[in-house]
């Protein structure tokens, strides 16, 4: 590998991690204006109104800001290291795992490779390894913490996290039987030549989005932090640009989330009578490509947002009831018919 | 001398003539030579560009840092000569020179600070995030202002932050305790740096108008650095919005040199005040030790006029014995009341049976008629309530309220009973005790009216009247340690000027000055201290006497061991709605054990009422519940007018205006509590503000009718306060007959049937009937259990017998029906509002004529209407002067409380916030 | 069939680096102010009751061990769904990377295979019943 490709790698990882790092910021701005208009509300308007700009558009950079020159309050009675090892954990781990995430068309006749490990055939285990990772920046924070509202918070919040981790793992196993690879552009491109997956597995779908609210710790599912019951949960001692990690990495995973639900069950790029192809490209077609992903992922993300302003929480017996007897036993059966299915069609109608 | 944005831009400089803008350098800004040398200088409100505003638009007058200017360029600034300038700058425009000059280019140091100033200001003033804690009425109306009319979010600051340590500005939104000062301090001390403080209303600011209480601090600027005080009882959300503003302001000016949190050696931490025999700041403790011992309070209250203790009333009520003020001058007898315990009660005939009833049951002398209540001595006390909960044919089950009364040779405390079977049998029993303090000792009825528990604890925590048989008669109001019983007619407050109101320093001196409540106390602070207390050495501000003793350790829920948790959910916690405490133990997520704790808002209410003229007490009356002001206006008045006699009988009109007004309260307030029972369970305020919008509407009424969105203070003894104004009868009909229902089937059809809150609230903190009304729960709890218990119908009020409404009640008592029930009171609600704006008539609003003066006749009433929390009711006992003697208030909400424990037993962490939701208590009317 | 995992590590470091700077420059650019409250744990503005570190609820320790069963037994399900239609002729030509997939269950073997994971399955679901049935996913 020469110097070059390493480089332009470099400068490939730079820009996404600007980019999401910005979207992420701006993002926060977005739910807030959900939240303002799901409430009736206007939502931040004024900062930025100073140099012309509409719809608060500086807000994120004023809360940023105000973050970095916070002061960054370590009490004495937390386990230092871990204490800060937490929130870094947090956005660690929500950040890499963009490595293996599709933007945009990928593949050798392709202008540009939108991924930035382009030749990791197993992307899709990665993502899982990598998110689960997350787990440890909040239970390290609850316990580091030494505070009774963040400790039952990282409790509960490990005990979710590790139980939807496994319908998450189960439900997508469907799409990967039916695609046959690990790596997503493969998954989308079985998809644009055959059907999008939430059409061919559509519990496999519910199941999963359901699952990945729970690892993103959205509402209704949101609680480790529960703010009604356990203050900040496990970020309750946390304060400064420690929280605003543990935010970002949250919303990071959000990301992170969509796109894997866009890459597996909505077609990735692909939409219907455009006549995209995995091959196909030529300018026109790659933003083509681009765009309609990220359009698909955003509307993921608006989807997600849209829920935490309507729905209210669950209790968390009812949270691991919902996990341990309902998704687990119906991932299960959604495995089974589909490998059922699939070996019935693939044997005697092919 | 500082001086704004000083010499870079001195307009006199530079430039060649004939430049546009050297013609005109007295428009840009104006400078004046002082003898001394420094320029002072002030900017033209007329400056010709940019209209005067700086790099972010904002206007430089405000704006602009504040920079210590360095003697070296005030000098530069005072020379007049124009400074060479490089060639280059012929060739731009001079006009975008000097913008650049002054906005971009950094030209020196105190230009690149100023510029630094200003990104650093602009970060903090752009995102204030209020830490979420909310003290007293005030804190409603920082919860308005993030509703959608106001929208704080608009500023940046709707991100409020349960836990202090991410937030940047406390707003100290209420009536502040010596309870809950040590917590507010701490919290303060909690943040991180940079901090701020908003004292939001009267009382933050100064202690408002429950200044004279004996635990209200009067004022957290006493404890902690304030930066804004927004004004106000409490401020309109504008005025709160007008606060952040100001801080905004406040922060522009700061500049990063001068950040004290950024300098060593300053301190920023407030000492946390410890709760001794008093709250004793602990930065002043020699000087009240000192003052203490040569007892300097004694020594003033000695001089002082004190209250006048009345005799108890006997059976034979033409025999008061001539009491004598301390002037000398006989007192003239006054005027009787018609003795009765309430409007509605069993009457003389039926208290005459059951008196007898009783002698021969329990034996001669178990019961004799006392001004139409039976006098019980104490030791038959709990066979004769026994008796009448179990055996007699009515059975009084409902201990409606119990209070207390100093009098001369006894204290009494008095048991109101109802029976649930037959509502409006109201009784009232008297019990007496040794008046001195410290003796009284009286059977507790906690095993057979589980209600009395609280009750009673507040009877010891005020009066000192010990029970016997009470399994934890603990201080509850204020807090173990305090050195007196406040509720005693021997107690003068810190503050104590005169037995009643009006006070002499507050008329006699006129406009020149009036003694300000702290001159009066020679610790210059609400504070007052036995002289013997000795104990100085072990205050601490660490220590906390209130709710320190640890729960009873709980019932091991499975074999396996494990530790249960105790935790402390409040003061401030976001789901406690104000300042109410839990102590919890938890296994695991289930709670073992819990106690509440409150009186951390307690406000001294009742002695305050008890100084009070009798109409000077309806704006007090109003800051209960600071959500039905017009509910608790109309149990106040209905007590007042009980004593008064038909004199005070309202007129037609006002009887339908009273109603009206009770039950938009009521739909207001059930808004309020349906949908922050909805924030407790999680979904996150979007149905709180879809509720608080209509409740915007009605308070939008009452502001039109009374002058005040919140704290109304409309009714009058005889009548309501003034007419409606033209038009508000048509407003108030669009609203009742063509918003309201729609709202409420609303609010029905997106909550009710939602898959989430039904998991959430079926068979959740199921409460019995028989519980509910062996607990004494009131209003929508108690309906909730199945007890059709509605004051309303049970003894009638007002004119409410008129009116065609049914009385709701769930099946299960559990979470769902107490949510459930809301919603079909409303709906009843909107009903009887119907009706009443259909049938009002004209014609006047007040019985007799307006007077300052009300001349209430002695005698005792208990006034009681269904307030939306529950049955809200006014003890009050008049001995012929221009002040109640005694004034107690029966509070749904403090009473409600008492079954709490029961339904929290057993569920998880999250069950219990959900529970308390649908208590919908409020501080005001909890701790009082 | 090629696995590049150079982007990744760079991915990797530059993570751990933006994540640093974050930390450092938090710590470097805020005030510091300790005092002794300050340092104190938060809990609702009182003094804590006792330590927060406890032994805590057994079923918390119940969860994790049934976690780590049914995940690592998840792990052999995923070669599995992979491999099993990987060696179709239809799907290589659907390769981006342009490598013509030879891996994967061969044809003949395919009805074996699949019955053995449904034995698989059937033992995992066996277990999982016996586990719910034992009463491990009664949270209250």
């Amino acid at each position: 590998m020469t110097l070059w490709v390493l480089i332009g790698i470099v400068i490939k990882i730079l820009m996404i991690v600007g980019i999401t790092q910005g979207t992420v910021a701006y993002l926060i701005l977005v739910e807030r204006k959900i939240a303002a208009y799901a409430q009736d509300r206007i939502g931040p308007n004024r900062c930025g109104a100073q140099f012309g700009l509409p719809a608060a558009l500086l807000q994120p950079l004023a809360d940023g800001a105000k973050m970095l020159l916070k002061e960054d309050v370590v009490p004495k009675y937390v386990t230092k290291p871990l204490y800060i090892l937490a929130p870094w954990i947090a956005i660690v781990t929500a950040m890499i795992g963009f490595a293996v995430v599709p933007f945009g068309p990928v593949g050798p006749n392709q202008l540009i490779d939108f991924q930035i490990a382009p030749n990791v055939d197993m992307g899709l285990l990665y993502v899982l390894a990598v998110g689960s990772l997350a787990v440890y920046g909040v239970i390290l924070a609850g316990w580091a913490s030494n505070n009774k509202y963040a400790f039952i918070g990282g409790l509960r919040s490990s005990a979710q996290l590790i139980s939807y981790e496994l319908p998450l793992g189960m439900s997508i196993l469907g799409m990967l039987l039916l695609a046959g690879s690990l790596d997503m552009n493969q998954v989308i491109a079985w998809q644009s030549q055959n059907a999008w997956g939430v059409l061919v597995q559509p519990l496999g779908f519910i199941l999963f989005f359901t699952s990945a609210f729970a690892e993103t710790n959205r509402l209704p599912f949101d609680l480790p932090e529960s703010e009604q019951e356990l203050v900040g949960g496990f970020h309750t001692e946390y304060s400064a640009m420690k929280f605003g990690m543990f935010f970002l990495g949250e919303y990071l995973h959000i990301i992170t989330v969509s796109f894997i639900t866009v890459i597996l069950f909505w077609g990735g790029w692909h939409l219907p009578f455009l006549g995209l192809t995995p091959e196909s490209s030529g300018l026109i077609d790659t933003l083509l490509k681009v765009g309609i992903i990220t359009g698909k992922v955003f509307l993921a993300i608006l989807f997600i947002m849209w829920i935490r302003w309507t729905l209210p929480r669950f209790r968390y017996d009812q949270l691991m009831d919902l996990a341990w007897k309902s998704m687990i036993p119906l991932a299960l059966i959604n495995l089974v018919a589909t490998a059922g299915i699939v070996q019935l069609v693939r044997t005697y109608w092919n | 001398m500082t001086s704004r944005n000083a010499a870079p831009d001195a307009p006199a400089a530079g430039g060649r003539a004939g430049h546009p803008w050297r013609k005109r350098p007295a428009r840009f800004s104006m400078s004046v030579m002082d003898a001394a040398g420094p320029v002072f200088r002030v900017e033209s409100p007329a400056a010709p560009l940019r209209r005067g505003r700086d790099a972010i638009g904002r206007p430089v007058r405000i704006a602009a840092p504040i920079v210590r200017t360095p003697p070296s360029i005030r000098r530069l600034a005072m020379t007049n000569q124009p400074p060479v300038r490089p060639e280059w700058t012929t060739t731009i425009d001079p006009i975008l020179q000097k913008e650049l000059e002054r906005y971009v280019l950094v030209t020196n140091w105190e230009k690149l600070l100023g510029m630094v100033d200003v990104v650093y200001n602009w970060g903090r003033r752009s995102s204030l995030w209020p830490l979420g804690f909310g003290l007293a009425c005030c804190a409603i109306e920082m919860i308005c202002t993030a509703s959608s009319r106001f929208d704080i979010a608009r500023f940046g600051a709707e991100v409020f932050r349960g836990s202090p340590r991410q937030a940047d500005l406390m707003i100290v939104s209420g009536t502040v305790t010596k309870t809950m000062m040590p917590l507010i301090a701490r919290l303060y001390d909690q943040m991180p740096e940079p901090k701020y403080v908003m004292a939001m209303g009267a009382c933050a600011s100064g202690g408002g108008p429950f200044k004279e209480g004996y635990n209200v601090v009067s004022g957290v600027d006493k404890h902690l650095p304030v930066d804004v005080y927004v004004p106000g009882c409490p401020p309109t959300p504008q005025a709160l919005l007008n606060g952040l503003i100001a801080l905004q302001r406040k922060i522009d000016g700061e500049t990063i040199v001068q950040a004290p949190w950024y300098r060593g050696g300053v301190e920023r931490d407030v000492p946390i005040p410890a709760l001794g025999p008093d709250l004793v700041d602990l930065r002043t403790v020699e000087l009240a030790a000192e003052r203490t011992a040569q007892g300097l309070i004694e020594k003033r209250e000695a001089g002082l006029e004190k209250p006048r203790l009345i005799p108890a009333p006997t059976a034979d009520p033409v025999d008061p014995p001539p009491a004598e003020a301390p002037s000398g001058k006989p007192v003239k007898k006054p005027k009787q009341a018609v003795a009765r315990p309430s409007a509605v009660w069993l009457g003389d005939a039926g208290l005459a049976e059951l008196a007898d009833r009783l002698n021969a049951e329990l034996g001669a002398g178990t019961a004799a008629i006392v001004q139409a209540g039976l006098l019980i001595p104490a030791e038959k006390l709990v066979d004769a309530a026994r008796f009448l909960r179990d055996r007699n044919p009515i059975r009084y089950d409902y201990l409606a309220s119990l209070q207390s009364v100093h009098y001369q040779d006894c204290i009494e405390v008095n048991y109101h009973l109802d029976s649930t079977s037959r509502p409006g049998s109201l009784i009232l029993l008297r019990v007496r005790v040794a008046e001195a303090e410290g003796e009284g000792e009286l059977p507790s009825l906690y095993h057979v009216y589980r209600g009395a528990d609280l009750q009673e604890r507040e009877v010891y925590d005020m009066m000192g009247v010990r029970f016997v048989g009470h399994p934890e008669l603990k201080r509850i109001l204020m807090w173990e340690g305090f050195a007196y019983h406040p509720l005693r007619k021997d107690y003068l407050e810190p503050y104590y000027e005169a037995p009643t109101k009006v006070f002499a320093s507050r008329v006699d001196e006129g406009f020149g000055r009036h003694v300000r409540a702290e001159e009066l106390n020679p610790h210059g602070t609400n504070l007052k201290i036995p002289q013997g207390f000795k104990d100085w050495a072990s205050l601490s501000g660490s220590n906390d006497p209130k709710g320190e003793a640890p729960l009873p350790g709980g019932v091991q829920v499975e074999e396996l061991e494990s530790d249960q948790f105790q935790v402390s959910m409040g003061p401030q916690h976001p789901s406690t709605h104000g300042v109410f405490r839990m102590n919890v133990r938890l296994d695991g997520e289930t709670i073992v054990g819990l106690k509440p704790v409150m009186g951390y808002m307690h406000r001294n209410h009742e002695k305050i009422g008890e100084r009070n003229t009798f109409l000077m007490n309806f704006p007090f009356t109003d800051r209960l519940d600071y959500l039905t002001s017009m509910g608790n206006n109309f149990g106040y008045a209905l007590a007042i007018e009980q004593l008064m006699g038909d004199e005070a009988k309202p007129p037609e009109r006002a009887e339908y205006i009273r109603v009206i007004m009770a039950e938009l309260t009521r739909v207001a307030s059930h808004m309020w509590s349906v949908g922050f029972l909805l924030n407790d369970l999680g979904a996150f305020f979007t149905p709180a503000l879809y509720a608080i919008e209509e409740r915007e509407l009605i308070l939008d009424l009452f502001e039109w009718a009374s002058g005040s969105r919140m704290m109304c203070n409309y009714f009058r003894f005889g009548g309501v306060a003034a007419d409606l104004p033209p038009g508000w009868l048509d407003r108030c009909r669009a609203i009742v007959e063509d918003r309201l229902d729609r709202k409420i089937d609303e609010l029905d059809r997106y909550l009710s049937g939602n898959e989430i809150l039904l998991d959430r609230t079926k068979g959740v903190g199921v409460l019995s009937a028989e519980d509910a009304v062996g607990y004494s729960t009131g209003g929508p709890v108690l309906r909730a259990s199945g007890v059709a218990y509605d004051v309303r119908r049970a003894a009638p009020y007002g004119i409410y017998d008129r009116f065609e409404f049914a009385v709701p009640t769930g099946r299960a008592g559990d979470l769902y029906d107490r949510y459930y029930i809301r919603i079909l009171e409303m709906r009843e609600s909107v009903r009887i509002l119907k009706q009443a704006v259909r049938k009002i008539p004209e014609g006047p609003v007040l019985a007799g004529k307006k007077s300052y003066q009300i001349k209430v006749p002695a005698g005792e009433a208990y006034g009681r209407v269904e307030n939306p929390k529950g049955e809200l009711g006014f003890y009050v006992v008049a001995d012929g002067s221009a002040a109640a003697y005694r004034y107690h208030v029966r509070s749904p909400s403090f009473i409600n409380l008492t079954a709490l424990e029961r339904m929290c037993l057993g569920r998880t962490i999250a069950d219990v916030v959900g529970i308390l939701g649908s208590l919908d208590i409020v501080l005001g009317e909890v701790d009082r | 069939m090629s696995t590049d995992f150079t982007p990744i590590f760079l991915f990797l470091a530059i993570a751990v680096g933006t994540g640093l700077s974050m930390l450092a420059l938090s710590a470097l650019l805020g005030p510091r102010k300790e005092t002794r409250v300050k340092q104190m744990p938060y809990e609702s503005g009182m003094d804590p009751i006792g330590d927060a570190r406890q032994r805590f609820d057994v079923r918390f320790y119940l969860v994790a061990i049934a976690f780590l069963l049914f995940d690592v037994e998840l792990l052999y399900l995923y070669p599995w769904a992979v491999a099993q239609w990987s060696a179709e002729p239809a799907l290589a030509v659907a390769n981006s990377a342009g490598v013509v997939l030879t891996a994967g269950v061969p044809p003949i073997f395919r009805a074996m295979v699949f019955w053995e994971i449904m034995v698989f399955v059937a033992i995992l679901t066996a277990a999982f019943a016996y586990a719910w049935k034992k009463g491990v996913f009664e949270w209250r």
